[in-house]
């Protein structure tokens, strides 16, 4: 995870991974939150209730001493489930702000989202 | 409550001439009208569904047994074989002269041997155009291709049970639901993964509980599926083992067995 350093409001610096140093600045901070209201908060909310319901269900398992083959299938649905609700966000980004960041040319929102893509695929 | 019914299709929603009677038809429409959600819950994988039968808009589908779990157009779930586990049950297979194939989302693959030995198994069940019943892809290696999710063989020399005593442990073999000599016929699935797993998967992605499952059976992979749901019905097909521990049994699938059962439990 790349540390980031705010000198001021403006200009701040990156420093990657490899040590290397990134200083710059925005115009305008209030153009890189993103505060748009995404289309499918609701889907990734039931999403993200069911997976912890399923996780409770994993649990419930493991206290009842299923047999560790099942509990292991059921562990990698739920991680399945976390993984989709996953994909949904990142596209449900994609369409909100980075397509903005690109008209506007927004660098640092496409850097963020080349983070998360890394983040996020494995 | 909402209540989601489970359905295995060979010889409990279609018969073994391929056949489905109008009064299931009538009823899965009867019961999703009323509010029910309808799911099927089968050892074919997803490819060697019939595909007038996915014409019926199905709230989910468990195929392969469990290990392939969708709802709607989206993919829930897959369990997908270790290549290098079905490679020594292939060599193993083989000392004891099974014929085997292995399936998967993309396809089902044999060698060429096994699947003219397959040939003519089917026609000596009384199955005269088993090309049409059966898309086999032709592989020197079956154990080598993309997404395999599960298997059968069939004319081993020795019974499931023995068989189950050799494999990996990573492998469970149960005895296939068809054909007279099922003993020494199997259906290949993983440990932990059976017809149960695939119900849990789709219900906790639809945010229903486990008591709202029906299930209607008729084989030994129903076993599981049948003692999971909330009431597992066998079919008057069924055999006594799987009627042993089944909350209800309903008529055969020759006597209208789905309807009956949906009426008795006023689904419809």
């Amino acid at each position: 995870m790349a540390k980031e350093t705010f000198l001021d409001a403006k200009e701040h610096t990156h420093i990657a991974k490899d040590g290397q140093e990134y200083v710059h600045s925005h115009d305008d901070q209030q153009k890189h939150r993103h505060e748009h209201s995404h289309k499918n908060t609701k889907a990734v909310i039931n999403r993200l209730s069911r997976a912890s319901g399923h996780l409770e269900s994993v649990k419930r398992m493991v206290e009842d001493g299923k047999d560790c083959s099942e509990v292991l299938i059921q562990l990698s649905a739920v991680i399945a489930a976390l993984n989709s609700t996953g994909k949904v966000i990142l596209k449900d980004h994609m369409e909100h702000c980075i397509v903005d960041a690109v008209e506007s040319g927004d660098r640092e929102a496409i850097e963020n989202l080349n983070k998360a893509i890394d983040g996020f695929i494995k | 409550m909402k209540k989601i019914i489970f359905l295995d299709i060979d010889g409990t929603l279609v018969d073994f001439d391929s056949k489905m009677p109008e009064l299931s038809k009538k009823a899965l429409m009867l019961a999703k009208e009323n509010g029910c959600y309808i799911a099927l819950c089968t050892g074919r994988t997803v490819s060697s569904i019939y595909p007038w039968l996915l014409e019926f808009p199905f709230d989910g589908i468990v195929a392969s047994a469990g290990a392939y779990v969708s709802c709607g157009n989206e993919l829930v779930f897959q369990h997908i074989m270790e290549r290098e586990k079905l490679k020594k049950l292939a060599l193993l297979l083989d000392s004891y002269h099974a014929s085997y194939m292995f399936q998967g989302a993309k396809g089902a693959y044999m060698n060429e041997v096994n699947k003219s030995r397959l040939q003519n198994y089917m026609i000596s069940l009384g199955f005269h155009e088993p090309e049409e019943k059966i898309k086999i892809t032709i592989s020197d290696h079956p154990y080598d291709m993309e997404q395999i999710e599960s298997g059968v063989y069939f004319g081993a020399k020795e019974d499931v049970f023995t068989i189950q005593k050799i494999v990996d442990p990573y492998f469970k073999i149960t005895s296939a639901s068809f054909g007279p000599d099922r003993k020494y016929t199997g259906e290949i699935t993983c440990a932990g993964v059976n017809k149960a797993t695939g119900m849990q998967i789709l219900m906790e992605h639809l945010g229903l509980p486990k008591e709202s499952s029906i299930a209607f059976g008729d084989g030994p992979n129903d076993v599981e599926m049948l003692q999971y749901a909330g009431i597992g019905v066998a079919m008057g097909n069924a055999e006594e083992d799987l009627k042993l521990l089944a909350d209800m049994i309903t008529d055969s699938i020759t006597e209208n067995g789905i309807y009956n059962g949906f009426l008795k439990l006023g689904i419809i």
